[in-house]
């Protein structure tokens, strides 16, 4: 007789319910890392592998009925481990994005952008997405082991995150506006910096030259 | 408050994504896999042309990359979370 016609019908039942996990949940969270971080990342991989080592093992006959319980509840702590560890990476990813944002844009003024009102938005919007992803790490090592209940909190500061992004987007063109203001403003610089040295290095050799002829009549 | 949470997150990864949240979970992960690569190629190629996203550092793109390590770690280290 083969083992899975053996698996008691609440076996099955909790086998069926991890699945609709992986189904509904798990493979949507993977999906959007995939589109936006990179493709199956080694730390997923890992959970994943763990999650269908513990339901292998329910086909593994003559045990009793709680063992095979016991590793599908096991099984489901992976999933939802694996779930979490995806809105994590999407998260590290947006933080990623607006610090390359910062540090591309250090060099250039941005309260000129959108007659100032930019900058402070962005910071406000940043902190807001910050503080989401603190409070959702924060509610996961509350609520477990029923670590589920913290999906709801990483869906939140991921929905932040992406109005800081969206933010930036919206505001492409005054950025572009910016980074030209502040091209012309280096430029304008260099010129004024270079007509300094030229003037200073003639005022330099009149001097030198007037003062040597000085010294000449004098001595 | 949960629901719309719940609809606006499952919108987020319909866009992102770019298919219906029914297929994502339905169809094989294979798939889903391959139409990812096709449209970032795609996406990749119209962001570098693309006059309207001339702004450094395009955020459409991907920019993080994880490894391996510790998940946990990684993120309460960069978010500056401590026990």
């Amino acid at each position: 007789m083969a083992v899975g016609s053996v698996l008691s019908a609440q076996v099955q039942q909790s086998l069926c319910e991890l699945y609709q996990k992986y189904n509904t949940v798990f493979k949507p969270a993977l999906a959007i890392v995939e589109s936006t971080v990179q493709k199956f990342p080694a730390p997923v991989l890992n959970e994943i592998r763990a999650v269908n080592d513990h339901v292998a093992r329910c086909f593994v006959a003559g045990k009793a009925e709680a063992d095979y319980l016991s590793e599908i509840r096991k099984a489901n702590g992976h999933l939802i481990r694996v779930t979490l560890d995806c809105y994590k990476i999407m998260l590290m990813c947006y933080y990623d994005q607006v610090e390359s944002f910062r540090k591309a844009y250090c060099d250039v003024n941005l309260s000129l952008v959108s007659d100032g009102q930019f900058l402070p938005e962005l910071t406000r919007l940043n902190g807001v997405a910050v503080d989401k992803a603190v409070e959702a790490r924060r509610n996961e090592s509350d609520a477990f082991p029923e670590k589920e209940q913290a999906y709801a909190t990483y869906k939140i500061a991921i929905l932040a995150y992406e109005d800081v992004l969206k933010y930036i987007k919206e505001h492409a063109e005054g950025l572009a506006n910016a980074e030209q203001h502040a091209k012309r403003r280096t430029r304008e610089e260099n010129r004024r910096n270079w007509k300094f040295a030229v003037i200073s290095a003639i005022l330099g050799t009149f001097f030198g030259w007037l003062v040597s002829e000085i010294s000449y009549f004098l001595f | 408050m949960r629901n719309m949470i719940a609809d606006r997150f499952d919108q987020l990864i319909e866009r992102v994504v770019g298919l219906p949240l029914e297929k994502i979970q339905e169809q094989p992960a294979e798939q889903t896999d391959q139409f990812i690569e096709k449209k970032n190629a795609a996406s990749l190629h119209l962001d570098t042309s693309s006059r309207y996203i001339q702004f450094r550092g395009n955020p459409l793109l991907s920019y993080g990359r994880i490894v391996g390590g510790n998940i946990n770690e990684m993120f309460d280290r960069k978010f500056g979370i401590t026990e």
